[in-house]
């Protein structure tokens, strides 16, 4: 017997759904509110129009923005096929009525073309009444109206901006200054490494002849301690470099014969090199020594 | 003469330099300095000028140096109203009533005059001046029609820094013919000082002088020896290379990243050492390579002489030149610690 009940009311159902799809087209207007509105405002009606079965909305004859009459302009109106027998059409008004007491506008009906068996019909919008007040407060005589300033410039949100452009600064900052630190050209900044870096290139000269390989690691050398101790160093500055970089101190002696060797080399004319291997080894020794003392420091 | 020859008259020479060298350091307290300069100076046959404030031992020095070398000496004051023939001869109503010439400072001692002292140098007019670069120049003098010559002489000369009222200041031409200006003060030491203070034998100036024994060099064969000492000390590539940066240094000092505080260096230099000054430079290195031991050079031996024998001869632009005695120190020790050698 339920199950008799249950098929009856779907039955019905379904035939009443079968008599919606065919009835004639009726529309349905929404709006937020009928009342407070005033000259400028704008007012959204929100449209559902159910089309029969064979019908659709000739959208080259819906109603273009412009005005409406001489106080209402039709500002936008879109649409949008909800599904088969439903379109969604929103319409947005502005009131350009100036008054100087409350009354009740109308907006008059707005036409809906639709098609339907090759024939173009249409259907109205109900008129919409809505409450319309003054700008000026009622019984303000002319010469009391005070004019409103213009608006003020609308404030946007630039904090986060500001805190971007920072970050960016600083990220620019870092990078130059890691560039620098690197090449060394911020004094201080970044562990600079003279003695290592002598090694590495008397390390590279290990196949030239013994005496371009002395010649040229002395210098290296040489650059080193200037390097090390911001200017060039002479034998009577030995005390001075000291005091200013004991961890070296350690290597007195073998610095006081590197200065023997180079000027040896260097200055007195047509002194004898012999071994010059040998001293081209001690003096990678001694290079070394003093890179493992500068790591340490 | 031969090589060895000159290797053992270098050798001879060495001990009675450095003989001369003591002995003034003894009777002069915290100068060791000044006294090895002006030591290089004899040997280097160059004339110096002393600067410093009064009373800080300026004279003394060169009368114990004077003493030290021997030969004649002469003195000469200088004075606003001091002129050229002032040096060479001065006009006098004899015993007999007759006008009478005699040589003056300069002419008196002819050929032998060893050492002339002018003090106060920057109180003469420029026209002395004029005469003292000719003497200094060429070791002779024009005068009575016909030209005297003074192979061994030596010029002193000094400036106190402390008054410039109705003083001449010394055109370069005339600086650049001082191997060396030497800066005079007076001891920084708190012991020497009381030395120079609470000690009676450095109170009698004359006395003290007496300790240096006169004539320790035989003056008469300086200038046969100093060009030998010349030739004998050599200089390597290396160090040629090295005189030559800190020559350059001189005139382009930005060129060697030498900075004095926020001074546009560009602008600084008007004009760097001469040839001639870095050929004395080099003159006076070679004589402390040779007192030193060496028959080569060595970057010390020109370190050593570098802002004595070059300070003077580099010019400012005129905007910095009134502020000579504060830049130049900082200008010469800028390139000593600049220019790397090798």
């Amino acid at each position: 017997m339920a199950l008799m009940r249950s098929i009856a009311l779907m039955l019905c159902l379904a035939a009443g759904a079968l008599r919606a799809e065919t009835a004639a087209p009726h529309l349905e207007l929404q709006a937020s509110r009928d009342f407070g509105y005033t000259l400028g405002s704008l007012i959204e009606h929100h449209l559902r129009l159910w089309l029969p079965d064979g019908a659709e909305l000739v959208t080259p004859l819906l109603p273009s923005p412009g005005a409406v009459n001489d106080w209402l302009d039709l500002r936008t109106l879109r649409w949008e096929q909800e599904s088969a027998h439903v379109v969604r059409i929103d319409v947005t008004y502005q009131v350009f009525k100036g008054i100087r007491d409350p009354e009740t506008a109308v907006i008059p009906p707005l036409a809906i073309a639709y098609r339907v068996g090759g024939t173009n019909a249409e259907i109205h919008t109900p008129e919409w009444s809505f409450g319309l007040i003054p700008l000026i407060p009622p019984a303000t005589p002319d010469d009391k109206v005070m004019l409103r300033g213009d608006a003020h410039e609308r404030q946007f949100p630039a904090q986060s901006a500001f805190y971007r452009f920072v970050a960016f600064l600083s990220a620019a900052a870092l990078g130059v200054l890691a560039l620098a630190s690197r090449f060394g050209l911020i004094p201080g900044l970044g562990r600079r490494r003279p003695f290592a870096d002598a090694c590495r290139r008397i390390a590279r000269l290990r196949s030239a002849s013994p005496g371009v390989r002395l010649d040229a690691g002395l210098r290296a050398v040489h650059e080193a301690l200037a390097k090390t101790h911001g200017k060039p160093v002479f034998p009577a500055m030995l005390d001075a470099f000291f005091e200013a970089r004991p961890v070296f101190a350690p290597l007195r002696a073998e610095f006081e014969a590197f200065f023997d060797a180079s000027q040896r080399h260097f200055f007195e004319p047509g002194a004898e090199e012999t071994d010059v291997s040998v001293h081209c080894q001690a003096l990678e020794g001694f290079c070394r020594r003093c890179a493992r003392l500068e790591r340490s420091a | 003469m031969s090589s060895s020859g000159h290797d053992s008259l270098l050798a001879d020479w060495r001990p009675r330099a450095l003989a001369l060298e003591s002995s003034i350091k003894q009777c002069l307290i915290g100068m060791d300095g000044p006294i090895r300069h002006i030591t290089l100076a004899i040997f280097a046959r160059g004339h110096v000028m002393l600067e410093g404030d009064v009373g800080v031992g300026k004279t003394t020095l060169l009368r114990a140096v004077a003493r030290g070398i021997g030969g004649a000496y002469e003195r000469i004051e200088g004075t606003i109203d001091l002129m050229p023939n002032d040096l060479v001869y001065h006009t006098y109503i004899n015993e007999d009533g007759k006008p009478q010439v005699d040589p003056g400072p300069i002419l008196k001692h002819g050929p032998e005059l060893s050492v002339f002292f002018f003090n106060e140098v920057n109180r003469a007019r420029p026209q002395v001046h004029s005469l003292l670069l000719r003497v200094m120049a060429e070791r002779s003098v024009t005068a009575f029609n016909r030209e005297h010559f003074f192979p061994h002489l030596q010029v002193f000369a000094d400036r106190n820094r402390v008054e410039k009222e109705e003083t001449f200041e010394i055109p370069s031409a005339a600086r650049d013919r001082f191997l060396m200006e030497l800066h005079i003060e007076a001891p920084e030491d708190q012991a020497e000082r009381l030395e120079l203070m609470f000690n009676p034998r450095f109170h009698d100036v004359d006395k003290l002088l007496e300790s240096i024994v006169p004539g320790v060099l035989p003056y008469r064969e300086i200038a046969g020896l100093a060009p030998i000492i010349q030739e004998s000390v050599r200089a390597s590539d290396a160090l040629q290379q090295y005189a030559l940066a800190l020559w350059e240094a001189t005139r382009k000092p930005a060129a060697y990243d030498v900075a004095i505080g926020n001074l546009d260096m560009d602008q600084l230099i008007l004009a760097g050492a001469s040839a001639r000054g870095v050929s004395m430079m080099m003159r006076a290195a070679r004589v402390a390579a040779w007192l030193d031991g060496r028959d080569y050079l060595v970057p010390e031996d020109i370190r050593g002489v570098f802002r004595e024998t070059t300070a003077h001869r580099v010019f400012f632009h005129p905007v910095y030149e009134l502020r000579r005695s504060e830049l130049i120190g900082e200008l010469m020790t800028g390139i000593l610690n600049n220019v790397p050698a090798p």
